[in-house]
């Protein structure tokens, strides 16, 4: 088969990865806008547990969530290595606050393996599948599916 | 050392009240299916006097109002006698007293209406559908079974659906984000992602879950039993040896619709014999986490 026939029936895509909680994540790079380092994030009264709060990026408000409550994982202090990924989920801006940054890994489709459902909970419906990237393990996320159509349109209210 | 051999005599005195309550359990449970079956053929005789009730009911009404007739009969009988009389008066009033047809009429939607609508529907909704599992092939003759144990219940494990046991450090299991909380995470196993179950926290039934309260899995963890083509991994404390069964010394369980996962029980090496065509099924469910312990 021919390297552009390959191309054409299994794609490469492009991934930025982050740590959470020991464990090696991955969002499309089409989705992130940016990467900022750990700032200010003004708590918004009533919000869902999940959101941490909004900053203020060059004027506009964006919601923090953080991803490790979101995903059911233990609480961790800020450090110098967190950072707040800024993503596009379809028409919300909104920034996830993650471990660390890795870097930016190159996927080709048939690489990417569907993550197996054991006791399957609805909120982790975000979970596209899962890579095997030198060795370690990379947990694809669909950040689409990162809240519920409710709890999209709740952001959007914030 | 004698400290050693009591806490050896606690650990099996713990073991024997766990397995007897689980025996307890699926005797709770048959006993259960047993009265429900009975009280099942209760109604059905209920029903059974119930309906022929109306019918029994018909004739006397039917004769009720045969006599009725009867009497209008005779009434008209008298009035036909006292109208062969010149009296065109008492003769005009006649006709109305008749209506024979009529009263047949009224007979017939009085007896159906009770028959068919308020007592045979019901009962046939109540009607629960047997759960019935077949007993898989390989317990039609003598088989063989691992042993293993998980929070110090013994597991024994068919080797026809055993595909092997694997050293397992929870430091390479990869953990999933948003899942029952028996679920370790992903294990690498012949290049395959493997997910791998804490089947103590899988198996234990809810009022038991309270002894792992504060556990560590790393520290209790030593071995993933594998199952299903390497499908799934259940991870346990420590393998035991392996025990060759007749089918007459497994309590097989033949109506499952709780524990699916449980074939039966071996009360000679007081353990649970897993299904493990079953245990898989109920993993790959997709049902929301707390159905898994029903």
């Amino acid at each position: 088969m021919s390297q552009a026939a390959e191309s054409m029936n299994n794609p490469i895509t492009q991934w930025v990865t982050f740590f959470l909680d020991s464990e090696k994540y991955g969002i499309k790079v089409m989705q992130v806008q940016e990467v900022l380092r750990m700032t200010e994030i003004a708590p918004v009264p009533g919000a869902p547990h999940y959101v941490l709060g909004i900053i203020n990026l060059r004027g506009n408000v964006v919601t923090v969530i953080d991803s490790r409550k979101r995903f059911g994982l233990p609480e961790k202090e800020p450090d110098d290595s967190t950072r707040i990924v800024i993503i596009e989920a379809g028409d919300n801006v909104v920034g996830i606050l993650v471990d660390s940054v890795a870097e930016v890994v190159d996927l080709r489709t048939d690489d990417i393996e569907t993550a197996p459902n054991v006791g399957t909970d609805e909120s982790s419906k975000y979970i596209q599948g899962v890579s095997s990237v030198s060795e370690e393990l990379l947990i694809l996320v669909d950040v689409n599916k990162l809240l519920s159509d409710e709890e999209w349109q709740e952001m959007a209210a914030l | 050392m004698a400290n050693h051999d009591k806490k050896l005599v606690e650990q099996s005195e713990a073991l024997s009240d766990f397995f007897e309550s689980l025996m307890r359990d699926v005797d709770a449970y048959e006993e259960q299916e047993t009265q429900e079956a009975s009280s099942q053929q209760d109604k059905t005789k209920v029903v059974e006097s119930i309906v022929p009730e109306p019918q029994a009911r018909f004739p006397e009404k039917h004769e009720a109002e045969i006599s009725q007739a009867k009497e209008n009969e005779e009434t008209l009988a008298t009035k036909q006698t006292i109208s062969a009389e010149p009296n065109n008066k008492l003769f005009e009033t006649l006709p109305p007293v008749m209506p024979e047809p009529a009263v047949v009429e009224e007979v017939t939607p009085m007896v159906e209406t009770p028959v068919e609508t308020p007592i045979v529907e019901p009962v046939k909704a109540a009607v629960p559908e047997p759960v019935s599992e077949e007993l898989p092939e390989w317990c039609q003759h003598e088989f063989q079974a691992m042993l293993f144990k998980v929070a110090g219940l013994t597991l024994a494990v068919p080797l026809v659906d055993l595909n092997g046991v694997v050293e397992c450090d929870l430091d390479d299991v990869s953990a999933m984000p948003g899942h029952a909380d028996f679920y370790l995470g992903l294990m690498k196993h012949l290049d395959k992602n493997v997910p791998l179950v804490d089947t103590a926290r899988f198996v234990l039934p809810a009022d038991k879950l309270s002894t792992l309260a504060g556990d560590d899995p790393q520290t209790r963890i030593t071995r993933a039993v594998m199952i299903q083509d390497c499908q799934y991994g259940l991870a346990c404390d420590e393998v035991n040896e392996v025990v060759t069964l007749s089918p007459d010394e497994v309590r097989w369980r033949t109506q499952r619709t709780q524990r699916r996962w449980l074939a039966g029980t071996v009360v000679e090496h007081m353990c649970a014999l897993i299904d493990a065509t079953a245990f898989a099924e109920l993993l790959a469910d997709r049902s929301p986490i707390q159905a898994f312990r029903e």
